[in-house]
């Protein structure tokens, strides 16, 4: 037996009051009369012989005290549980990622779950504390460590599906850890997917400090049984999964969008799709391509549950173009993951300033085939009007360094005069070395992408010592003659060859070539990538706006507006549709998970959720009810003792 | 012994004086005269002559009016018939407690009656009533005998149960004399029903009988209330009560009948039945007392 409100006792001192009034009541007065046979003819309910008197005294006495014990084991709730078998603690662990919202016309996963939650909370002692933790890409607390159910059910009837995708791993942590502060505890994982193994055994971290004392987990998850258990023996905190999965899903969605675009043709994008399809056998679906609302291309496929379809689709960008897709299949249960939308990169050209104490012919002839094709601006500057104010995306130096080294902006170095920053060379003497078919050290790089080596013929004009964050593409007998690396965050390519001395390079498409590469590779390495990337739901992103303006699609296909206030610099994205905030930053989020679309089935042959012997464990009495019950009882009878019989 | 001069201090003598000869002057104003009865009495209170007749007694020839008149005259004397009062007190603990002047009353009343009797050349018995009957003096005749009587009450102890029926039972009067019974009590007995039980013991005694009941008046009609504990003077049980002022109504009630049952009561035995409150004047309710066509208050 214990007490939920133990505070409340301290009324138990009331008790003192009638004990003191029994005990130092006032004393009936005495009279001695002559005529005591007149009043024995009176009403003898206002008469009694002393030993009536005092029977009746100690029962008032403990009936009055039997109330106020009654009221106080109410106010302080007392609970009778099993010996041995009693929790101290309940952790609600809820999924709530985005396949929680499947429904095939019924209740959803979500409102599945919180069902046999509210279901099996009614049997759990209201002694045990419950936390209530739900997760998507993170978990989150919703309601703290309380006795209050009403507040727990508060919690749970205001939670809904976010659409992202789900991490149980970090949950389960989160979850025991909040559970072994009540040991032995019990965690109801509700999901609609068994976890991992891993995310079940492994995603502890180290114990703490607070844990050192505690033996290794020992967590056994049976991810194959629909209501499955995991005991960590150490803590005695039992995990028991209560899933709620549709019997047989049929689902497709798209799980991966991105644009990019097409290698050495920086003006030319393409869109990379990828798709998944969940059910008892194949799926057909249709996929709608819209540019700006028009529809430019619909494919029908035929989903395999389980394997990827991957598509790639050109894309023609342009300024504040948009780009939709809708997948539709028959007998769809999940909508969230059928729709992507996504702003088309826009494209700009790469800005270059070369700094030279003479501008290379050749190195001009490269750069000048560039900016033929519209991908480059070129601006040329002596060393002495260094440094620039120009906003350039790369710089580069040609047979010249300046006398500090930059810092905040990417550099081609062609023919180091000597070492400066990352920048280690060696000069050869002053005709250079003549390399045949420098070595490639570093074959797949970018910056070679298309550049046949085997045929060319380069004059080395320095040894690079090729350390730290730099790389060796070229090797010559003389050592590394080119190298490419990232340096504080910038990118760094430094060409060991002069281009003019070299008899069989300049002339070559390969030179033209590997100038393009490294400026492309140095310049935006992932910039364009990174602006047309569409972010999956839950990313966070550093906005410098103030309010995020949301594009969301409509149940009726019209886009519907929404608005948020930003609170910091990193925002969560948390829902599906386009985006942009008040100072221009905008960008696209969508589900994008395979996890999610990929619905799992519930086992056939697997149990119901619930019951267990947790639950039983759980088990206790609340004698709240009983208490007041008899204190209203207690005092009926008082009453009718005190007015019927004259007990007073 | 001496006499308490806190019951009959001589205030009270002398008043106890004036009020027998304020009932004295009452009764002659009323009959013109002390009643005397028809018949030829041997008592020294002269009456009339008439002529000798054979068979009269000598002794009662007038000598002197032989020898003036020379015929035969008979003195005839008045003859006063005797009283044989019998004062029977009930000298029981409730006659005390808790209300003191029932004890001073039923005294004096004793007293009173006692000082009429003997003044009325009658024979006074006083006796007294608690668990039996105890006489407290032999029979008295004659005013001297007043300070007996002062001296016996102011000995007086009073305490006991008291058992009207018994020593009520215990009261056998003298069939020869003609008697005149005063019963002062406040016929508190073990039971209600006990009273009217003793008092119908009185239709076998050759004599008048009064039975005067006497009351404090908050025995007819209590003054607490709320819880309490009470205790019987004389049995000393305890009871406690709850006494509101619907029980002090009910308890008048039952008490009214009580003394009205009394009442028929001792009309049926052709009892007297006076009730005496202690809050009364004492001259007024005694005098109102001899009013009532007692035989002592007429002779």
């Amino acid at each position: 037996m214990h007490l939920i409100h133990p505070s409340q006792l301290w009324w138990a001192s009331l008790l003192a009051v009638p004990i003191l009034l029994h005990l130092f009541r006032r004393r009936p007065g005495t009279r001695r009369v002559s005529q005591l046979m007149f009043f024995q003819t009176l009403d003898k309910a206002t008469q009694e012989s002393p030993w009536l008197r005092r029977l009746k005294r100690l029962l008032a006495f403990l009936l009055t005290a039997l109330v106020l014990a009654g009221l106080v084991g109410s106010l302080a709730r007392v609970i009778v549980s099993p010996v041995g078998r009693r929790l101290k603690g309940l952790v609600i662990l809820l999924d709530r990622s985005a396949s929680m919202a499947a429904a095939d016309g019924g209740p959803s996963r979500l409102e599945e779950g919180l069902a046999t939650v509210r279901r099996r909370l009614g049997a759990v002692s209201p002694a045990v504390p419950v936390t209530v933790v739900a997760y998507d890409r993170r978990p989150q607390i919703l309601c703290p460590r309380t006795l209050e159910r009403r507040e727990v059910l508060r919690h749970l009837d205001g939670l809904g599906v976010r659409p992202m995708e789900g991490d149980p791993a970090p949950a389960l942590v989160l979850a025991r850890r909040l559970a072994r502060l009540d040991a032995p505890a019990l965690i109801w994982h509700v999901s609609d997917a068994p976890p991992a193994a891993a995310d079940a055994a492994e995603g502890e971290p180290p114990a703490d400090a607070a844990d050192a004392d505690a033996s290794p987990d020992t967590d056994a998850a049976d991810a194959d049984a629909p209501a499955a258990a995991a005991t960590d023996t150490a803590a005695q905190v039992s995990v028991e999964t209560i899933l709620v999965p549709m019997a047989e899903p049929v689902n497709a969605g798209i799980t991966a969008l991105a644009m990019r675009p097409v290698p050495m043709q920086p003006a030319a994008w393409q869109a990379f799709i990828q798709v998944h399809a969940a059910g008892p056998t194949d799926v057909d679906a249709d996929l709608e391509i819209r540019l700006d609302g028009r529809l430019t291309g619909l494919r029908k496929l035929t989903l395999t549950p389980g394997r990827a379809e991957r598509l790639l689709l050109p894309v023609e960008p342009g300024k504040g173009r948009r780009l939709s897709l809708r997948l539709s299949a028959e007998g769809d249960v999940l909508p969230i993951d059928d729709r992507v939308d996504a702003f088309v990169p826009e494209p700009r050209p790469l800005r270059i300033l070369w700094v030279a104490r003479r501008h290379g012919p050749f190195t001009q002839l490269a750069l000048g085939s560039l900016v033929e094709q519209g991908a480059v601006e070129v601006f040329q500057g002596d060393p002495d009007a260094w440094p620039s104010d120009q906003d350039v995306d790369v710089v580069i130096f040609e047979n010249w360094l300046p006398a500090s080294w930059p810092r905040d902006v990417p550099v081609l170095v062609i023919d180091p005069p000597h070492s400066l920053g990352p920048v280690q060379a060696v000069r050869l003497q002053e005709d250079g070395l003549g390399v045949e078919s420098p070595r490639p050290a570093a074959p797949d790089h970018p910056v070679l992408y298309g550049v046949a080596s085997p045929r060319i013929s380069v004059t080395q004009t320095a040894v690079l010592k090729v350390e730290g964050p730099l790389e060796a593409l070229w090797k010559g007998p003389a050592g590394p003659l080119l190298a490419a690396g990232e340096v504080r965050g910038r990118r760094l390519v430094v060409m060991a060859f002069s281009a003019e001395q070299s008899p069989r390079f300049p002339l070559l498409a390969s030179y033209p070539l590997l100038i393009g590469n490294a400026v492309y590779w140095a310049a935006r390495p992932e910039d364009e990538p990174d602006r047309a990337r569409t972010r999956r739901t839950g990313d966070l992103v550093a906005l410098e706006g103030r309010t995020l303006r949301w594009t969301l699609p409509g149940p009726d296909g019209k886009p519907r507006r929404a608005e948020t206030d930003l609170e910091g610099r990193w925002t969560e994205l948390d829902r599906v549709g386009l985006w942009e905030t008040d100072v221009g930053e905008r960008g696209s989020a969508a589900l994008l998970a395979r996890r999610e679309t990929c619905l799992p089935a519930a086992a056939p042959d697997g149990p119901a959720c619930g019951g267990g012997e947790s639950a039983r464990a759980a088990w206790s009495a609340d004698l709240t009810a009983p208490l007041a019950w008899t204190v209203l009882v207690v005092l009926l009878v008082e009453a009718y003792l005190f007015h019927r019989k004259a007990v007073y | 012994m001496a006499i308490d001069e806190d019951l009959f201090d001589p205030e009270f003598l002398s008043r106890l004086r004036s009020m027998f000869f304020r009932l004295r002057k009452r009764r002659q104003l009323r009959n013109k005269g002390i009643q005397q009865t028809p018949a030829a009495g041997f008592t020294r209170e002269f009456k009339d002559h008439r002529s000798y007749a054979a068979g009269d007694d000598l002794r009662t020839l007038d000598w002197h009016l032989y020898a003036r008149l020379g015929q035969m005259f008979i003195r005839i004397f008045e003859e006063v018939q005797e009283f044989h009062v019998h004062i029977l007190l009930d000298r029981s603990q409730s006659m005390v407690e808790p209300y003191g002047e029932k004890r001073l009353m039923a005294l004096r009343l004793a007293v009173a009656l006692a000082y009429l009797a003997l003044v009325g050349e009658h024979r006074v018995s006083l006796l007294t009533l608690a668990e039996d009957a105890r006489r407290e003096l032999p029979p008295l005749k004659g005013q001297g005998h007043i300070h007996a009587i002062l001296r016996a009450a102011s000995a007086l102890r009073f305490g006991g149960v008291t058992d009207l029926v018994g020593s009520l039972r215990q009261f056998r009067p003298r069939r020869d004399r003609r008697g005149v019974v005063f019963i002062l009590s406040d016929l508190f007995g073990r039971a209600p029903d006990q009273s009217a039980e003793a008092i119908r013991q009185a239709c076998r005694w050759p004599a008048e009988t009064h039975v005067i009941h006497l009351l404090h008046p908050r025995e007819l009609e209590p003054d607490f209330e709320g819880e309490l504990r009470l205790i019987d003077v004389e049995t000393h049980e305890q009871r406690r009560f709850w006494f509101t002022d619907r029980q002090r109504r009910r308890y008048v009630q039952a008490f009214a009948g009580y003394m009205d049952d009394l009442r028929r009561s001792c009309m049926r035995q052709k009892v007297d039945y006076y009730p005496w409150t202690t809050d009364r004047p004492f001259e007024d309710t005694f005098l109102d007392l001899l009013s009532r066509g007692s035989a002592l208050a007429a002779s």
